[in-house]
């Protein structure tokens, strides 16, 4: 079973943060060099969801083949409070992308076990999915991510479908 | 980039065959510990459901990179593929579809629910994460 990581108490999580160059031009897509060194720095903490959240806020509209729709900053902002608030220590951490349609995209794997959460930033919803890999056993639902019940829900989930490998 | 059907489709595809391997540019954004999402094969609802890749007979993995960084102006951190076998084991037929550029193809997910999309990405990425990165500037 894959060991995934957990969130400790001690861990800050601006200190996280890749380091940036300063703007010094550019790139091929006429855009900040800035973005590029975000995005090619490795996170000392990959699975620190604020942090990575962070790595976004410079991503620009176009950011993915001229189209990419960027998070915005304050749904960003929000969601960083609310994982911040809501999600427990004890429950393993996702790993966090950008999707180019405008919302974050978090997604737990463990064995035959995924999970994907995508996060819609303006109506602080998310859409999750969870499927076992070797059966057609799945299950959907859309949760209001402002709403700290949903939070449970998710984390009561993802403590019993990713920390035993069992659905 | 996804393009329409090309009217010669039946032609091309005798080209492409099993071994065929399509390649896909991997956004940086996309990869963490080494290993990229399975976003790298999810298509979007803006290209129609129809996943843009590369044909790896008419294009080298470091000339597909270089032609999506250079001459697209795109940004990638590499290549990552998948065979025409492996989609079909998947049910998701690939086609050449030149019409963007001569070494563009698409892997179909049209009609697919979102579950299923998402678990077909989840198994492409699966696998092409097995056979490794093919070229990383």
């Amino acid at each position: 079973m894959e060991a995934l990581p957990h969130r400790s108490h001690t861990q800050a999580h601006s200190d996280a943060s890749p380091t940036t160059a300063p703007d010094e031009g550019r790139n091929m897509q006429n855009h900040p060099l800035r973005l590029d060194s975000v995005q090619h720095v490795i996170s000392p903490r990959p699975r620190d969801v604020p942090a990575r959240l962070d790595e976004f806020r410079d991503m620009q509209d176009g950011w993915y083949e001229s189209w990419g729709i960027a998070p915005k900053r304050e749904g960003l902002d929000w969601l960083s409070t609310a994982f911040e608030r809501y999600y427990p220590d004890d429950v393993p951490l996702p790993y966090t992308y950008p999707n180019p349609e405008g919302s974050v995209r978090m997604e737990w794997s463990a064995g035959n076990n995924a999970v994907i959460l995508e996060i819609n930033l303006d109506a602080h919803s998310a859409e999750w999915l969870w499927f076992d890999r070797d059966s057609d056993d799945e299950f959907e639902r859309t949760l209001d991510m402002d709403e700290s019940a949903d939070w449970q829900w998710l984390a009561s989930e993802i403590r019993s479908k990713l920390t035993t490998g069992n659905a | 980039m996804a393009g329409v059907g090309n009217p010669q489709q039946t032609d091309d595809r005798q080209r492409m065959n099993d071994d065929t391997l399509l390649y896909r540019q991997v956004h940086p954004s996309w990869i963490v510990d080494g290993v990229a999402t399975s976003l790298t094969f999810l298509p979007s609802r803006q290209h129609q459901y129809l996943l843009s890749v590369y044909d790896g007979d008419k294009i080298d993995p470091e000339a597909a990179w270089n032609h999506y960084h250079g001459e697209l102006g795109l940004t990638s951190e590499g290549v990552l593929a998948v065979s025409v076998a492996e989609c079909d084991d998947l049910q998701l037929p690939a086609r050449p579809d030149p019409e963007p550029f001569p070494e563009h193809a698409v892997i179909d997910f049209t009609g697919l629910s979102n579950s299923k999309r998402e678990r077909k990405a989840d198994r492409l990425k699966a696998i092409a994460n097995e056979r490794g990165w093919l070229f990383r500037p």
